[in-house]
């Protein structure tokens, strides 16, 4: 009776671990065609944040297309990739795009994708070599034009400010950086030098590192800012992303000070500010430099897709452009973007 | 809950102490069984590598965390330590030139900060988990300090040989873990140091009356603690051949669950190498499944989160 209650035990406690390892979407009898089968991973960085999660949609309509399996795996650290390149080999896998979390790793997943047979493809951030500076030009690359929609954003600041009349005495920029990462320092980069050329005073311009590149990273940098120039009644605020401008702004409301009238944000993205344009009433965060997770996440997928059946390599590097769009173009701008369902988030209906 | 026992003078054979002794292992071997007929693509050479990579890291450091849960003791600032050795590697070998000097750089500072730990906890009595709180604060500050702020790339290729060569086609840190499991094991079994651990874990003023030099045991368990921590970085740095600041995060929970998983009790004074192995294996087997099947991410933290929660109530009602 007590061997019997021992096996019971045994079986009873095996039988939660294989349902919540077994449970999937794949049934056994498909283990030969799913060889055969084009299956594509795709890789990123920070899978809670939206701009990755609308990068996954697109991957997964190219899937639909085209039919192959596109595995998507969120990946923050490096040994998160190297385990989910080695995983992806083992289930017969051909190739992935990956935005990696950190650009030294090129080396590494590169090797590793060669020992699994896979192809690589890098999105968004580009691989740096073994010496620590070189871009790794061999892997191909689809990015934004960094420096261009930084200098947008610059240019976007300083139309506006003209434009309301701002005295550029009453007023200061707040730029939320992460000079780590090459494709954001060109960024903020641009839109500081386009400012300062535009004739704002160079040494109003306030840089200030934030730790992530999320909503609370802008927001606990910005309130560094805020802190060393209390008398500021004015702000023009960028960042590398939307989340930096948001979180930037967030901290200037927080205050009680400032609101739309005395902020103006410019943001890169156009996927997470979209809440922010849907708000009742306006906040500072007036604009973003739309780019595309479209072209980021079904392109890429096709270009990895095209590589595998096909044998046709993308190109090295691929730059996208952006768009400026307000509260009141991005709607229609989105619309003819394709990106009607990104910009559908929020909507109350 | 009496045992029933055979009148011959001989002691009978105990079904508690063979399933302390190896329950956990049979789970991992019918579990192992059970996903090798049902998913596909698991029970392939190149998925068993796969799988041993990603549990390399967490069963070299399981092995001495046994050793800190079985003495009585909590230790979560072993993720910074093992970002910390593979990050000072990479600096050391960067500026020297030496993989050698590099290597025992990141290991003797991880022993370092294990001492540091070891002394603050056994001879000043702080809590063991407010100490190691504060540590994991301040080697990952150390971490980003060191490096600069960012990663730091190691161009010299010997380095990429401990965590990238292979013996007899089986990689290098799959061949360290098995390794360490075997040593800490013949330290757990064998030595008056492995005894003095449970005993001290078990009963720690008992123990004191008995002799056992308690301060010295804590010392030296956090010290091989952060050594090994140190080192597991060094092999994790040399298969991305570069020095992550931010790597593992949530390492340490991962490790400790892995323990619990397979049986050590955070009490203190319960612990089998055999037991460490089959958490370990059992956590990284679920890990590897899921992402075979292509669990969505989300639900994959859930399904950790809850294997353990399993685990741990199944362990209390089994003391009942």
């Amino acid at each position: 009776m007590r061997m019997l209650n021992r096996i019971v035990r045994i079986v009873a406690l095996t039988v939660p671990f294989m349902l919540a390892a077994g449970c999937g979407t794949q049934p056994a009898d498909t283990a030969h065609r799913a060889a055969k089968k084009v299956k594509i991973g795709f890789l990123v960085k920070m899978p809670e944040e939206p701009w990755f999660q609308n990068e996954w949609k697109f991957a997964r309509k190219c899937a639909d297309k085209y039919g192959f399996e596109v595995v998507t795996i969120g990946t923050p650290d490096g040994g998160k990739v190297l385990a989910a390149i080695d995983n992806m080999g083992a289930q017969g896998a051909q190739g992935f795009v990956i935005c990696t979390p950190d650009v030294k790793l090129g080396p590494a997943i590169v090797q590793r994708a060669r020992r699994n047979n896979l192809k690589v493809m890098a999105v968004d951030d580009r691989f740096v070599g073994s010496d620590g500076t070189s871009f790794m030009t061999e892997v191909p690359y689809m990015g934004i034009s960094a420096r261009k929609i930084g200098e947008m954003v610059g240019k976007a600041l300083s139309d506006e400010m003209r434009k309301r009349g701002w005295k550029a005495g009453e007023t200061a920029a707040c730029g939320v950086t992460f000079d780590e990462l090459d494709t954001a320092r060109q960024r903020t980069d641009g839109a500081a030098d386009v400012l300062a050329a535009a004739g704002f005073p160079k040494d109003k311009i306030y840089r200030v590192h934030e730790k992530t590149t999320d909503v609370e990273g802008g927001l606990n940098a910005a309130n560094i800012v805020l802190a060393q120039h209390p008398d500021v009644k004015r702000w023009l605020v960028f960042s590398m992303n939307d989340e930096g401008v948001m979180g930037a702004v967030r901290a200037l409301e927080n205050t009680g000070r400032f609101s739309a009238e005395n902020v103006i944000g410019v943001g890169i993205g156009g996927n997470s500010c979209v809440v922010e344009f849907r708000k009742e009433k306006p906040t500072g965060f007036f604009a973003t430099v739309l780019i595309s997770p479209l072209r980021h996440g079904f392109e890429t997928s096709e270009l990895m897709y095209k590589w595998i059946a096909d044998g046709v390599e993308p190109p090295k590097e691929t730059l996208t452009e952006g768009i400026l769009v307000t509260r009141e173009t991005f709607e229609k701008v989105m619309d003819e973007q394709g990106l009607t369902d990104v910009a559908a988030r929020g909507k109350s209906d | 809950m009496a045992e029933e026992r055979v009148r011959t003078g001989a002691p009978a054979f105990s079904w508690r102490d063979w399933w302390d002794k190896a329950g956990m292992l049979v789970v991992f071997v019918l579990l192992f069984a059970g996903l090798s007929l049902k998913v596909p693509n698991f029970l392939t050479w190149q998925n068993m590598i796969g799988l041993s990579l990603s549990v390399s890291t967490v069963g070299m450091v399981a092995c001495t965390m046994l050793f800190c849960l079985a003495s009585g003791d909590f230790d979560i600032s072993v993720e910074s330590t093992v970002a910390f050795g593979g990050v000072l590697a990479a600096v050391v070998i960067t500026s020297t030139g030496s993989v050698l000097l590099g290597v025992g750089a990141g290991v003797a500072a991880g022993a370092l900060v294990g001492l540091a730990n070891g002394t603050i906890i056994a001879k000043l009595g702080i809590n063991a988990l407010i100490t190691t709180l504060a540590t994991m604060q301040i080697v990952r500050g150390l971490c980003f300090i060191v490096s600069g702020g960012s990663a730091v790339s190691v161009a010299r290729e010997s380095f990429y040989t401990l965590g990238n060569g292979t013996m007899l086609d089986v990689p290098y840190p799959i061949w360290l873990t098995l390794t360490s499991f075997v040593v800490y094991g013949v330290i757990l079994n064998r030595t008056t140091f492995g005894r003095n651990t449970l005993a001290i874990g078990g009963n720690k003023e008992a123990a004191l009356l008995a002799g056992i030099p308690v301060a010295r045991t804590k010392i030296v368990i956090f010290a091989l603690q952060g050594a090994m921590a140190a080192f597991a970085g060094v092999v994790l740095a040399s298969q991305m051949t570069s020095g992550q600041p931010n790597s593992s995060q949530g390492f340490s929970l991962d490790v400790i669950s892995a323990c619990v998983l397979g049986g050590v009790s955070l009490a203190g004074g319960v612990g089998t190498i055999s037991g460490t192995i089959a958490g370990v294996l059992i956590m990284g087997t679920v890990q590897n499944v899921m992402s075979l099947q292509n669990v969505d991410t989300f639900y994959q933290y859930v399904a950790r989160g809850g294997i353990l929660l399993a685990a741990v109530l199944f362990d209390q009602l089994k003391k009942r």
